[in-house]
Protein backbone atom coordinates (compact mmCIF):
# COMPACT_ATOMS: atom_id res chain seq x y z
CA UNK A 1 0.00 0.00 0.00
CA UNK A 2 0.99 3.36 -1.32
CA UNK A 3 0.89 6.63 0.77
CA UNK A 4 0.55 5.52 3.77
CA UNK A 5 0.74 8.12 6.59
CA UNK A 6 1.33 7.47 10.15
CA UNK A 7 -0.77 10.64 12.31
CA UNK A 8 1.37 10.87 15.73
CA UNK A 9 -0.39 13.17 18.16
CA UNK A 10 1.46 14.69 20.94
CA UNK A 11 1.36 16.60 23.70
CA UNK A 12 4.43 17.63 26.13
CA UNK A 13 6.29 13.99 24.88
CA UNK A 14 9.54 15.52 24.60
CA UNK A 15 12.71 12.83 24.04
CA UNK A 16 9.73 9.98 23.90
CA UNK A 17 8.41 11.64 20.87
CA UNK A 18 11.70 11.61 19.20
CA UNK A 19 12.15 7.97 19.75
CA UNK A 20 8.57 7.07 18.89
CA UNK A 21 9.37 8.87 15.65
CA UNK A 22 12.72 7.01 14.97
CA UNK A 23 11.63 4.34 15.30
CA UNK A 24 8.96 4.40 13.01
CA UNK A 25 11.35 5.82 10.28
CA UNK A 26 12.67 2.75 8.59
CA UNK A 27 9.17 1.50 7.67
CA UNK A 28 9.20 4.28 4.90
CA UNK A 29 5.75 5.68 5.91
CA UNK A 30 4.87 9.48 5.55
CA UNK A 31 5.31 10.51 9.14
CA UNK A 32 3.33 13.33 10.69
CA UNK A 33 3.92 14.68 14.26
CA UNK A 34 0.80 16.89 15.52
CA UNK A 35 2.27 19.17 18.46
CA UNK A 36 -1.00 19.67 19.96
CA UNK A 37 0.57 22.64 21.93
CA UNK A 38 2.98 20.80 24.17
CA UNK A 39 4.60 23.81 26.53
CA UNK A 40 8.03 23.51 24.90
CA UNK A 41 7.71 23.55 20.95
CA UNK A 42 9.31 20.38 19.87
CA UNK A 43 9.80 21.65 16.47
CA UNK A 44 13.81 21.83 16.96
CA UNK A 45 14.07 18.57 18.84
CA UNK A 46 12.56 16.92 15.37
CA UNK A 47 13.88 19.40 12.70
CA UNK A 48 16.78 17.10 11.30
CA UNK A 49 13.74 14.14 10.77
CA UNK A 50 12.75 13.76 7.06
CA UNK A 51 8.44 14.21 8.82
CA UNK A 52 5.49 16.42 8.47
CA UNK A 53 5.01 18.48 11.02
CA UNK A 54 2.10 20.58 12.78
CA UNK A 55 1.62 22.53 15.23
CA UNK A 56 -2.12 23.15 17.32
CA UNK A 57 -1.16 26.73 19.02
CA UNK A 58 -3.06 26.24 22.17
CA UNK A 59 -3.66 22.61 23.74
CA UNK A 60 -7.07 21.34 22.39
CA UNK A 61 -7.26 17.54 23.18
CA UNK A 62 -6.22 14.80 21.27
CA UNK A 63 -9.08 14.03 19.05
CA UNK A 64 -8.69 17.48 17.65
CA UNK A 65 -5.01 16.59 16.99
CA UNK A 66 -6.09 13.48 15.07
CA UNK A 67 -8.55 15.23 13.11
CA UNK A 68 -5.91 17.76 12.26
CA UNK A 69 -3.30 15.08 10.83
CA UNK A 70 -6.29 13.23 8.97
CA UNK A 71 -7.28 16.58 7.83
CA UNK A 72 -3.40 17.17 6.51
CA UNK A 73 -2.62 13.60 5.56
CA UNK A 74 -6.49 13.35 3.16
CA UNK A 75 -4.87 16.67 1.42
CA UNK A 76 -1.90 14.95 0.77
CA UNK A 77 -3.13 12.42 -1.11
CA UNK A 78 -3.27 9.82 2.03
CA UNK A 79 -4.83 6.80 1.08
CA UNK A 80 -4.31 5.15 4.60
CA UNK A 81 -4.05 6.58 8.05
CA UNK A 82 -2.58 4.81 10.80
CA UNK A 83 -3.27 6.37 14.39
CA UNK A 84 -0.10 5.78 16.41
CA UNK A 85 0.67 6.81 20.08
CA UNK A 86 3.71 9.21 20.82
CA UNK A 87 4.41 7.45 24.05
CA UNK A 88 6.00 3.86 22.81
CA UNK A 89 2.74 2.28 23.77
CA UNK A 90 2.30 0.83 20.12
CA UNK A 91 4.55 -1.47 18.01
CA UNK A 92 5.41 -0.35 14.91
CA UNK A 93 5.70 -4.33 13.91
CA UNK A 94 1.74 -4.11 14.11
CA UNK A 95 1.31 -1.92 11.26
CA UNK A 96 1.66 -4.58 8.34
CA UNK A 97 -1.74 -6.09 9.56
CA UNK A 98 -3.54 -2.97 9.57
CA UNK A 99 -2.29 -2.21 6.08
CA UNK A 100 -3.24 -5.57 5.31
CA UNK A 101 -6.64 -5.73 6.75
CA UNK A 102 -7.17 -2.53 4.45
CA UNK A 103 -6.18 -4.20 1.39
CA UNK A 104 -8.74 -7.40 2.21
CA UNK A 105 -11.34 -4.89 1.87
CA UNK A 106 -12.01 -2.91 5.51
CA UNK A 107 -12.84 0.75 5.64
CA UNK A 108 -11.60 1.06 9.33
CA UNK A 109 -8.84 -1.54 11.30
CA UNK A 110 -8.93 -0.91 14.65
CA UNK A 111 -6.45 -2.62 17.39
CA UNK A 112 -7.91 -5.04 20.15
CA UNK A 113 -6.23 -5.80 23.16
CA UNK A 114 -8.82 -8.32 24.28
CA UNK A 115 -7.95 -11.15 20.98
CA UNK A 116 -5.23 -13.04 22.22
CA UNK A 117 -4.76 -13.78 25.97
CA UNK A 118 -0.66 -13.20 25.70
CA UNK A 119 -2.28 -9.25 25.04
CA UNK A 120 -4.59 -9.19 27.60
CA UNK A 121 -2.13 -10.41 30.31
CA UNK A 122 -0.21 -7.02 29.62
CA UNK A 123 -3.20 -4.95 30.71
CA UNK A 124 -3.07 -4.14 34.12
CA UNK A 125 -5.78 -5.71 36.09
CA UNK A 126 -8.06 -1.94 37.11
CA UNK A 127 -7.46 -1.22 33.44
CA UNK A 128 -9.32 -4.14 31.71
CA UNK A 129 -12.24 -3.36 34.28
CA UNK A 130 -12.19 -0.24 33.26
CA UNK A 131 -11.61 -1.28 29.21
CA UNK A 132 -15.18 -4.05 30.21
CA UNK A 133 -17.07 -1.10 31.24
CA UNK A 134 -15.93 1.47 27.98
CA UNK A 135 -17.03 -1.53 25.77
CA UNK A 136 -20.82 -1.67 27.41
CA UNK A 137 -21.23 2.46 27.38
CA UNK A 138 -19.36 2.41 23.57
CA UNK A 139 -22.13 -0.63 22.44
CA UNK A 140 -24.84 1.31 24.00
CA UNK A 141 -24.20 4.87 22.56
CA UNK A 142 -22.42 3.87 18.96
CA UNK A 143 -24.35 0.20 18.50
CA UNK A 144 -21.15 -1.23 17.66
CA UNK A 145 -20.03 -4.46 19.89
CA UNK A 146 -15.87 -4.39 19.73
CA UNK A 147 -13.97 -6.51 21.81
CA UNK A 148 -11.71 -2.97 23.07
CA UNK A 149 -13.43 -0.10 23.72
CA UNK A 150 -10.84 2.41 23.42
CA UNK A 151 -7.87 1.50 21.56
CA UNK A 152 -5.82 4.05 20.11
CA UNK A 153 -4.27 2.09 17.69
CA UNK A 154 -6.60 2.26 14.01
CA UNK A 155 -5.87 2.59 10.67
CA UNK A 156 -8.36 4.11 8.21
CA UNK A 157 -8.25 4.14 4.63
CA UNK A 158 -9.71 6.44 2.22
CA UNK A 159 -13.66 6.49 2.36
CA UNK A 160 -13.10 6.47 6.10
CA UNK A 161 -10.74 9.75 5.81
CA UNK A 162 -13.51 10.93 3.99
CA UNK A 163 -16.03 9.81 6.35
CA UNK A 164 -15.05 10.73 9.96
CA UNK A 165 -14.86 14.34 11.08
CA UNK A 166 -14.17 14.56 14.64
CA UNK A 167 -16.03 16.97 16.98
CA UNK A 168 -15.06 15.44 20.14
CA UNK A 169 -11.78 17.56 20.84
CA UNK A 170 -10.68 15.22 24.18
CA UNK A 171 -10.91 11.24 24.90
CA UNK A 172 -14.64 11.05 23.89
CA UNK A 173 -13.50 10.71 20.16
CA UNK A 174 -12.67 6.91 20.69
CA UNK A 175 -16.25 6.40 20.80
CA UNK A 176 -17.01 9.38 18.55
CA UNK A 177 -15.66 7.27 15.84
CA UNK A 178 -17.51 4.80 16.01
CA UNK A 179 -20.68 6.71 15.68
CA UNK A 180 -19.55 7.98 12.58
CA UNK A 181 -17.91 4.28 11.57
CA UNK A 182 -21.47 3.15 11.84
CA UNK A 183 -23.30 5.85 10.24
CA UNK A 184 -20.98 6.07 7.07
CA UNK A 185 -21.30 2.15 6.86
CA UNK A 186 -18.07 1.75 6.92
CA UNK A 187 -17.08 -1.96 7.36
CA UNK A 188 -14.35 -2.77 10.61
CA UNK A 189 -12.01 -5.13 11.01
CA UNK A 190 -10.24 -5.77 14.22
CA UNK A 191 -6.59 -6.71 14.60
CA UNK A 192 -4.76 -8.02 17.60
CA UNK A 193 -2.14 -5.84 18.62
CA UNK A 194 0.43 -5.86 21.84
CA UNK A 195 0.32 -2.92 23.95
CA UNK A 196 3.34 -1.94 25.95
CA UNK A 197 2.82 -0.13 29.41
CA UNK A 198 5.57 1.18 30.94
CA UNK A 199 5.80 3.29 33.81
CA UNK A 200 5.97 6.39 31.62
CA UNK A 201 2.86 5.53 29.14
CA UNK A 202 0.51 4.50 32.77
CA UNK A 203 1.79 7.65 33.89
CA UNK A 204 0.87 9.96 31.15
CA UNK A 205 -2.58 7.68 30.10
CA UNK A 206 -5.18 8.26 31.31
CA UNK A 207 -6.54 8.02 35.15
CA UNK A 208 -9.78 5.41 35.36
CA UNK A 209 -12.04 9.07 37.14
CA UNK A 210 -11.34 10.37 33.29
CA UNK A 211 -13.62 7.77 31.98
CA UNK A 212 -16.15 9.83 33.68
CA UNK A 213 -15.85 12.47 31.73
CA UNK A 214 -15.97 10.68 28.76
CA UNK A 215 -19.52 9.47 29.53
CA UNK A 216 -20.76 13.61 30.24
CA UNK A 217 -18.63 14.15 27.28
CA UNK A 218 -20.55 11.77 25.01
CA UNK A 219 -23.97 12.84 26.56
CA UNK A 220 -23.45 16.53 26.08
CA UNK A 221 -22.81 15.78 22.72
CA UNK A 222 -25.84 13.91 21.98
CA UNK A 223 -28.27 16.36 23.03
CA UNK A 224 -26.68 19.93 22.08
CA UNK B 1 -44.43 10.94 43.51
CA UNK B 2 -46.97 13.55 43.91
CA UNK B 3 -47.80 15.69 40.96
CA UNK B 4 -45.96 18.70 41.08
CA UNK B 5 -42.38 16.86 41.19
CA UNK B 6 -43.59 15.22 37.80
CA UNK B 7 -44.24 18.53 36.99
CA UNK B 8 -41.25 19.52 37.93
CA UNK B 9 -39.30 16.76 36.60
CA UNK B 10 -40.87 17.17 32.90
CA UNK B 11 -39.98 20.98 33.26
CA UNK B 12 -36.53 20.32 34.00
CA UNK B 13 -36.06 17.76 30.77
CA UNK B 14 -38.51 20.54 28.40
CA UNK B 15 -35.29 23.59 29.65
CA UNK B 16 -32.89 21.24 28.37
CA UNK B 17 -34.76 20.94 25.32
CA UNK B 18 -35.76 24.37 25.09
CA UNK B 19 -31.90 25.36 25.77
CA UNK B 20 -30.98 22.56 22.90
CA UNK B 21 -33.59 25.08 20.55
CA UNK B 22 -32.43 28.40 21.85
CA UNK B 23 -28.97 27.54 19.99
CA UNK B 24 -31.18 27.29 17.18
CA UNK B 25 -33.42 29.79 17.08
CA UNK B 26 -32.36 32.96 18.54
CA UNK B 27 -35.50 34.89 18.55
CA UNK B 28 -37.28 32.05 21.21
CA UNK B 29 -34.22 32.69 23.51
CA UNK B 30 -34.58 36.18 23.49
CA UNK B 31 -38.40 35.72 24.21
CA UNK B 32 -37.48 33.36 26.92
CA UNK B 33 -35.37 35.95 28.60
CA UNK B 34 -37.72 38.43 28.27
CA UNK B 35 -40.11 36.15 29.58
CA UNK B 36 -38.58 35.70 32.37
CA UNK B 37 -37.50 39.32 33.41
CA UNK B 38 -41.53 40.18 33.13
CA UNK B 39 -42.11 37.52 35.96
CA UNK B 40 -39.63 38.60 38.18
CA UNK B 41 -41.21 42.18 37.42
CA UNK B 42 -44.92 40.73 37.90
CA UNK B 43 -44.40 38.66 41.34
CA UNK B 44 -42.17 41.74 43.22
CA UNK B 45 -44.92 44.24 41.98
CA UNK B 46 -47.89 41.64 43.52
CA UNK B 47 -46.02 39.78 46.01
CA UNK B 48 -49.18 37.72 46.69
CA UNK B 49 -49.84 36.42 42.96
CA UNK B 50 -47.35 34.14 44.17
CA UNK B 51 -48.75 32.27 47.04
CA UNK B 52 -52.01 32.22 44.78
CA UNK B 53 -50.56 30.70 41.75
CA UNK B 54 -49.22 28.29 44.43
CA UNK B 55 -52.07 27.36 45.74
CA UNK B 56 -53.42 26.92 42.54
CA UNK B 57 -51.30 23.94 41.62
CA UNK B 58 -51.57 22.59 45.38
CA UNK B 59 -47.94 23.95 46.66
CA UNK B 60 -48.71 25.84 50.03
CA UNK B 61 -46.27 28.84 49.89
CA UNK B 62 -45.76 31.48 46.89
CA UNK B 63 -41.98 31.10 48.20
CA UNK B 64 -41.98 27.68 47.48
CA UNK B 65 -43.39 28.30 44.09
CA UNK B 66 -40.92 30.86 43.54
CA UNK B 67 -38.23 28.57 44.30
CA UNK B 68 -38.94 25.79 42.07
CA UNK B 69 -39.43 28.30 39.02
CA UNK B 70 -35.88 29.32 39.90
CA UNK B 71 -34.40 25.93 39.59
CA UNK B 72 -35.69 25.77 36.51
CA UNK B 73 -34.72 29.28 35.18
CA UNK B 74 -31.31 28.73 36.94
CA UNK B 75 -30.78 25.16 34.99
CA UNK B 76 -32.13 26.17 31.75
CA UNK B 77 -29.39 29.57 31.90
CA UNK B 78 -27.09 27.29 32.84
CA UNK B 79 -27.97 25.02 29.58
CA UNK B 80 -27.76 27.95 27.61
CA UNK B 81 -24.38 28.86 28.98
CA UNK B 82 -22.47 25.50 28.43
CA UNK B 83 -24.43 25.32 25.15
CA UNK B 84 -22.81 28.20 23.77
CA UNK B 85 -19.31 27.40 25.20
CA UNK B 86 -19.41 23.89 23.07
CA UNK B 87 -20.09 25.74 20.17
CA UNK B 88 -17.60 28.53 20.74
CA UNK B 89 -14.75 25.44 21.30
CA UNK B 90 -16.20 23.92 17.98
CA UNK B 91 -15.11 27.32 16.24
CA UNK B 92 -11.99 28.04 17.80
CA UNK B 93 -10.93 24.03 16.95
CA UNK B 94 -11.77 25.08 13.66
CA UNK B 95 -9.72 28.17 13.79
CA UNK B 96 -6.61 26.62 15.78
CA UNK B 97 -6.52 23.48 12.72
CA UNK B 98 -6.55 26.14 9.63
CA UNK B 99 -3.83 27.61 12.00
CA UNK B 100 -1.90 24.04 12.07
CA UNK B 101 -2.73 22.98 8.65
CA UNK B 102 -1.58 26.52 6.95
CA UNK B 103 1.65 26.14 9.44
CA UNK B 104 2.74 22.68 8.43
CA UNK B 105 6.10 22.08 7.47
CA UNK B 106 7.79 19.63 6.21
CA UNK B 107 11.53 18.33 7.35
CA UNK B 108 14.02 17.57 5.13
CA UNK B 109 11.95 18.33 2.45
CA UNK B 110 10.69 22.06 1.03
CA UNK B 111 9.95 24.09 3.48
CA UNK B 112 6.18 25.07 4.14
CA UNK B 113 3.94 22.98 2.39
CA UNK B 114 0.98 24.95 2.44
CA UNK B 115 -2.63 23.75 1.43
Amino acid sequence: MKNVYVVIPSYNEGETLRRTVESLLPCGYEIVVVDDGSREDPHGMLADLPIHYLRHPINLGQGAALQTGMDYAKAQGAEAVIHFDADGQHDKNDIPQFLAALEAGADVVIGSRFLRESDLAQVPKGKRLVLRCARIVNGVFTGMWLTDAHNGFRALGRKALEAIDLTENRMAHATEIMSQIRAAKLTVKEVPVTIRYTDYSQAKGQKWTNSLNILIDLILNKIM
Amino acid sequence: MSWIQVILIVGLVLMGFLAWLVLRNKLFGRLFFILQFVLGVVFVIWPDLSTRCANLIGIGRGTDFLLYLLILFVYFSGMCILAKFRQIERRQTLLIRQLALRGAVKFGGPKNVSL
